[in-house]
């Protein structure tokens, strides 16, 4: 039989390796630290004057002297603090700036301070009194249910406790048409590649790549695959340069547009002109999100072939592999 | 106080230096780093399905791999085949600011300079990393380091399913997962075609030496000819022809139109310098423009003429080797005659023809 000791000795055990566990992989967590220190995939949920007696201002606002003492959150996929989708008040505010708060079960205020997570995922705000127990953390405290001054996790017995599940990090990528054509190239008029190959006098998207993640810190989307080639002929890529259309010179390059979501194309494909930096080898970066919300971006993806007037005749293709990586 | 009979003053000593061993030991310690595995990512080089497709891992660790035997654990789901990868084709770097500051190198098991790098599961999903036996291998993987792990191609086959798939990390007890989503088709293919294309221009269809004279040489321009070397013509000739071109020239020599029998002798294939007194008929020629045409040797040399086309045969007159621009050749035509050339209206009807090697 177990000595009683032993048993009181392997309860604290079991304790402690319970305890030791303060931070999971998908748990909320927060603290009160610089704005400048919240950087991404964290989100800043409410920015304050000071560690104590602190006016507040919504993470949107900019104010100096709010920079030194912001609830900065994270740990959650997609986390961010906006008001819309799936959402919690972590408090509300009198104005934008320079504002008491008050408890999100009250009905003073008209400005809120929200977090919120994709869809599928849950986010809940509540106020204890001494402790955050039962949630996943403590973004700080405040003075009273309204009217409030704010302050760090420690300044008031009246806690800011914050729960938050997400959906778990998603990724989806489509790439609507994987086969584009120019048609007959001349050297007179740019050709623009069509989704059925017969190509266009005019610029026209090809096709798109949707993208979408949930990943915390986006995604970096690539294009690798040799220039326009025929046998041992090419036809040259314009390179890391935009780029401006010139007809008689040979050029083949592509540029993309977004649309939704939180994706923007990278330099040099973002401008009027156009690029080609990758080669057979060598990946280019075509596009990148430095968050995920969960929402699609569409690129309308448009390429350009020129070519001179010695360029020589022949079936030229190029294959073009695009890949995307989740940043997580 | 009189304690409860179960704690004693030395059961509660016991209980206390358990506890504090709990909490301060070795076996307290391991849980207690467990943590969120962070700056996740797998880089591929081809997100198609089914397809050969290289890796770069990369994470931090909150926690680090700083003892012997602790593990990097990379499990890849279902369906991705990396059967007959052999370690050779991985390789693991770690620092602080990159990742790629300390290379460690991978054996079959650990030794105070190797990591152990060992496949396992279906279709060796699982790879294991194992520290070094000193610990530290090329340098220690501290604490909040960034890790980087790749695979080549090689034997690196993705799953054979369109959708999301995930990939687990554990590091020494941070855990962590890298979505990845394949596609059935990754590339675009762009297509477009280059018609062949050939141009070919003479700029004049008719020239004249004027009246011959056996004491002067004569030259051919586009009026009544001139005494003094001069071009009497051009040929342009541009094409895109990967294999380039040739330049022909077909024709007798000037020709009595009085009587057919009387010419003015060609001067044949070597080139000569003018002559008078002698009969001559030849052209020489010069280039501009273009990328590599070359003249042939008949007329290629500034101030000495030749001639060796027939009225049955064509001789080369330039040729290219590959595509080009538009080439320029600027052609100058002599006539001499001797003091017994025969009177007569000379003519010579010469047919230049530009071919494409395609």
């Amino acid at each position: 039989m177990m000595p009683r000791f032993l048993g009181l000795a392997t309860l604290i055990s079991i304790l402690a390796i319970s305890y030791s566990f303060p931070v999971r992989a998908g748990t909320l967590s927060c603290s009160v630290t610089t704005a400048a220190a919240c950087t991404s995939p964290s989100v800043i949920a409410l920015r304050l004057s000071g560690a104590s007696n602190a006016h507040t201002e919504l993470p949107s606002q900019s104010t100096a002297g709010y920079a030194n003492s912001v609830m900065c959150c994270s740990g959650v996929s997609g986390l961010a603090n906006t008001c819309t989708g799936t959402n919690a008040t972590v408090a509300k505010l009198t104005g934008n700036t320079n504002s008491h708060i008050e408890q999100n079960t009250q009905a003073n205020y008209g400005t809120n301070a929200c977090l919120s997570v994709p869809a599928g995922g849950t986010v809940a705000v509540s106020y204890q009194a001494s402790n955050c127990t039962g949630q996943d953390t403590t973004l700080g405290s405040m003075t009273a249910a309204t009217n409030a001054h704010a302050g760090d996790t420690s300044a008031y017995a009246t806690k800011i406790c914050g729960t938050a599940v997400g959906t778990g990090p998603t990724l989806s990528f489509t790439i609507s048409d994987s086969s584009i054509g120019f048609g007959t190239l001349a050297s007179g008029a740019a050709r623009h590649a069509t989704g059925d190959t017969l190509g266009s006098g005019t610029e026209i998207a090809a096709h798109t790549i949707v993208a979408n993640t949930t990943a915390g810190s986006g995604y970096t989307l690539t294009v690798q695959g040799a220039t326009l080639t025929s046998g041992i002929y090419t036809v040259s890529a314009i390179g890391g340069t935009n780029t401006a259309s010139a007809a008689g010179t040979e050029q083949f390059g592509l540029r993309m547009t977004a649309t939704g979501g939180v994706g923007t194309v990278t330099s040099p494909y973002a401008a009027s002109g156009f690029a080609y930096a990758a080669n057979a080898t060598t990946p280019s970066q075509v596009a990148s999100a430095t968050s995920g919300n969960g929402v699609d971006t569409t690129y309308s993806t448009r390429y350009l072939a020129n070519i001179a007037p010695q360029t020589e005749s022949g079936i030229y293709t190029g294959s073009l592999i695009y890949v995307i990586t989740a940043n997580f | 106080m009189k304690l409860p009979k179960f704690l004693s003053n030395r059961a509660l000593g016991a209980v206390l230096a358990l506890a504090v061993l709990c909490f301060t030991s070795g076996f307290y310690s391991p849980s207690a780093e467990a943590a969120a595995l962070s700056g996740l990512s797998d880089t591929m080089s081809s997100v198609k399905i089914s397809t050969a497709s290289s890796h770069i891992i990369r994470f931090t660790t909150p926690t680090g791999v700083t003892g012997a035997g602790q593990t990097i654990v990379i499990t890849f789901p279902s369906d991705f085949n990396f059967t007959s990868k052999t370690i050779a084709s991985l390789t693991f770097t770690h620092g602080a600011t990159t990742g790629a500051e300390s290379t460690e190198t991978l054996a079959a098991s650990p030794s105070a300079s190797a990591w152990g790098a060992v496949f396992s599961g279906t279709q060796n999903r699982i790879l294991t990393l194992t520290n070094a036996t000193d610990g530290t291998g090329a340098a220690a993987f501290s604490a909040g380091q960034k890790g980087i792990i790749t695979y080549d191609s090689t034997n690196s086959i993705n799953a054979s399913t369109a959708a999301s798939h995930v990939t687990t990390l554990n590091v020494n007890g941070d855990t962590g997962n890298i979505t990845t989503t394949l596609l059935t088709d990754d590339t675009v293919v762009v297509s477009g075609t280059v018609n062949q294309s050939i141009t070919f221009a003479v700029n004049s269809n008719s020239i004249s030496f004027g009246t011959l004279d056996s004491g002067n040489a004569r030259y051919a321009n586009t009026s009544t000819g001139s005494g003094s070397d001069v071009v009497a013509h051009t040929l342009a000739v541009a094409t895109n022809a990967p294999s380039g071109y040739s330049v022909s020239v077909q024709g007798a020599t000037l020709t009595s139109q009085q009587n057919a029998g009387n010419t003015i002798t060609a001067n044949g294939s070597t080139p000569a310098t003018s002559s008078t007194g002698t009969e001559q008929f030849g052209i020489y020629t010069t280039k501009a423009g273009g990328v590599n045409g070359t003249i042939d040797p008949t007329y290629a040399t500034g101030s000495s003429f030749g001639y060796d086309g027939t009225a049955g045969a064509a001789a080369t007159f330039a040729t290219g080797s590959s595509a080009t621009a538009t080439e320029t050749y600027s052609l100058h035509y002599i006539a001499n005659i001797a003091p017994t050339t025969e009177a007569g209206t000379y003519t010579a009807s010469l047919n230049y023809v530009a071919t494409a090697n395609f």
